[in-house]
């Protein structure tokens, strides 16, 4: 596939929020998610972190037969590389301190651990997962922020009791999730070509 | 918002919405939901045993690292029994087995586990914690189950479950259409949210009749 | 009491040896499941193509190509994949025999997710069967014969064509090898 056909395809028929349910949690708590900063966070820990653990299954795992101990080697190699790596940054240059707590914060999460796991297990080559990881984590930003803002809507409804709150985000993820089920394989294949 | 969620805690799944993600996704039938359910208990059962020992032994700055690692051992762990089991439904359930390591419900358990000093000394928070800690994880599992069951009921016309070495358990709805949304992840979505409301009309009915 | 670098050192090493010790349980647990799944697929190819089944698989390049076999006993070159194929209604574990040629001459699915899964089908895979050497796969569900078993999985079918032209490209270039 295409690199384009990826970005469409993990954007929006693969979202990692809609279609993979990673992160699902955080969205009924943490509003900070909304903000440009944690895009960009989102965006680097994940195509490090999906890079890493494809090094690693590729060159260290795959030779010795070994791929299902993927992620062990990610918790105990990729993780702690990362963290010291965001850490290191945002201590130099201070202005990229918000930077380094936001990705302290996503680091241990199904968000960046699956993602992480799809890519590498998906035969992707180095820049297609990078590129895949990249715009997965978009295609949750961008999800978060949708139903971010149909929460304030949702706020202002009148809306019966035991709905309220996290039962009707739910529901309208579902509603957003239905809308992008056309979006497969099949779909990218006519769109943009094989 | 917070207090009014304190009230629906009890049930994590319905209540506290924790370790919802494997349950939208992969556990649209009864076996998935069975497995997932089961696999996230197990492990939490085996953090809460373990984590007193880490603790003891594992000087603070390596304690995370050190039980994240032993979160993705068992992850891994229970993926292979059930690779050994019916590799179909490891493939079904791919990456969300491995991610049991960082579901909610097993970094609750991370965060919440007892001290090896207070359940060395006996001391009742440490138990508690643990009690706690288990029966959140027993729920869990009755919770995926019945999300399973429901999906695979809606979505497919039937509920089946294998039994090694016999027939399989199948009851069926005959010949008809079921609604293949609800095998989907937005299936998912929309189960969850009706179920979580039913809970909460459930639990609100009875506060106002106690 | 500041800690000095040798102990410091020595709580490290500790902590390494143990998560090591898990890393080799966890090692050891999935070889021994994976040797019985090659076990369980050997026998499964072995009684597909009537011949025995016993060399060493060979890893597939596609995620879903899980291991290629060579078919012993005497007769024309085959090879023996495991497969594992994905649609919205479940996952199929399936174990195909190709030509040297890369030609589809047996299928039979050997596990499957859902009782009622439409992999189950006796006629789901008809249309791949004696294709994939000379004849390339049916690339939509169009063209198949039997475009009701089909319908509704439109993306499975798809999926199903790539990994069989890849899992045919892939015998036919072990076949050149000689392996």
């Amino acid at each position: 596939m295409s690199y384009v056909g990826i970005i469409i395809l993990t954007v929006f028929g693969a979202n990692a929020l809609l279609s993979y349910g990673f992160a699902l949690c955080p969205i009924s708590r943490n509003r900070g998610l909304v903000r440009l900063y944690a895009l960009l966070a989102l965006v680097l820990v994940n195509a490090l972190s999906s890079g890493l653990l494809w090094a690693l299954r590729g060159f260290v795992l795959a030779p010795l037969g070994l791929e299902s101990l993927d992620l062990l080697l990610f918790v105990l190699v990729a993780v702690p590389v990362v963290r010291i790596l965001f850490r290191s940054v945002s201590e130099r240059i201070p202005s990229l301190a918000g930077l380094g707590l936001a990705a302290d914060e996503i680091l241990v999460s199904s968000i960046v651990f699956g993602i992480a796991l799809v890519t590498a297990r998906a035969g992707y080559s180095l820049p297609e997962a990078l590129v895949a990881s990249a715009s997965s984590a978009i295609g949750y930003w961008l999800a978060v922020v949708a139903l971010d803002a149909l929460r304030e809507r949702l706020e202002l409804s009148a809306i019966p009791g035991p709905f309220r709150g996290a039962p009707a985000m739910l529901i309208s993820a579902g509603l957003m999730a239905m809308a992008l089920m056309g979006v497969d394989a099949m779909f990218v294949r006519n769109v943009v070509g094989p | 918002m917070k207090s009014e969620r304190a009230a629906y805690v009890p049930n994590p799944v319905f209540g506290g919405l924790l370790g919802i993600c494997p349950l939208v996704a992969a556990a649209n039938s009864l076996v998935n939901g069975f497995v997932l359910g089961a696999g996230a208990a197990l492990s939490v059962a085996v953090l809460v045993a373990f984590l007193p020992l880490i603790q003891g032994f594992v000087p603070d700055r390596l304690r995370a690292p050190a039980s994240l690692a032993l979160a993705a051992g068992l992850a891994l762990l229970v993926a292979a029994g059930v690779e050994a089991l019916s590799p179909a439904v490891a493939r079904a359930l791919g990456v969300y087995l491995p991610l049991i390591a960082v579901s909610c419900v097993s970094l609750h358990a991370l965060r919440r586990a007892p001290a090896a000093t207070d359940l060395m000394r006996g001391e009742s928070t440490g138990a508690f914690g643990a009690g706690s800690l288990l029966v959140e994880a027993a729920l869990y599992f009755g919770a995926a189950t019945f999300i399973g069951a429901v999906r695979e009921l809606a979505g497919s016309g039937t509920l089946s479950f294998p039994m090694p070495g016999s027939q399989a358990f199948l009851f069926s709805l005959g010949d008809s259409s079921p609604a293949r949304l609800f095998a989907a992840p937005a299936g998912g979505f929309l189960v969850l949210g009706c179920l979580a409301a039913a809970y909460r009309a459930i639990l609100r009915a009875r506060k106002r009749s106690a | 009491m500041a800690r000095t670098t040798k102990e410091l050192m020595v709580e490290n090493l500790l902590t390494s040896v143990a998560l090591g010790l898990l890393a080799v349980v966890v090692a050891s647990v999935t070889l021994i499941v994976r040797s019985s799944e090659v076990s369980r697929e050997q026998a499964v190819l072995s009684d597909l193509a009537g011949r025995p089944v016993s060399s060493a698989p060979v890893a597939g390049a596609d995620p879903h190509i899980l291991r290629l076999y060579r078919v012993g006993g005497t007769g024309p070159v085959l090879y023996g994949a495991s497969l594992s194929l994905d649609s919205p209604s479940g996952v199929a574990m399936v174990a195909t025999i190709l030509g040297a040629d890369g030609q589809l001459q047996a299928l039979k699915v050997y596990d499957a997710t859902g009782i009622r899964s439409p992999f189950t089908r006796a006629d789901w895979f008809s249309d791949y069967l004696g294709k994939g050497g000379a004849a390339p796969y049916p690339s939509s569900p169009a063209a198949s014969r039997n475009p009701s078993a089909v319908s509704g999985a439109s993306e499975s079918y798809l999926l199903n064509s790539d990994v069989l032209t890849d899992l045919s490209e892939r015998v036919r270039s072990l076949a050149k090898e000689g392996k």
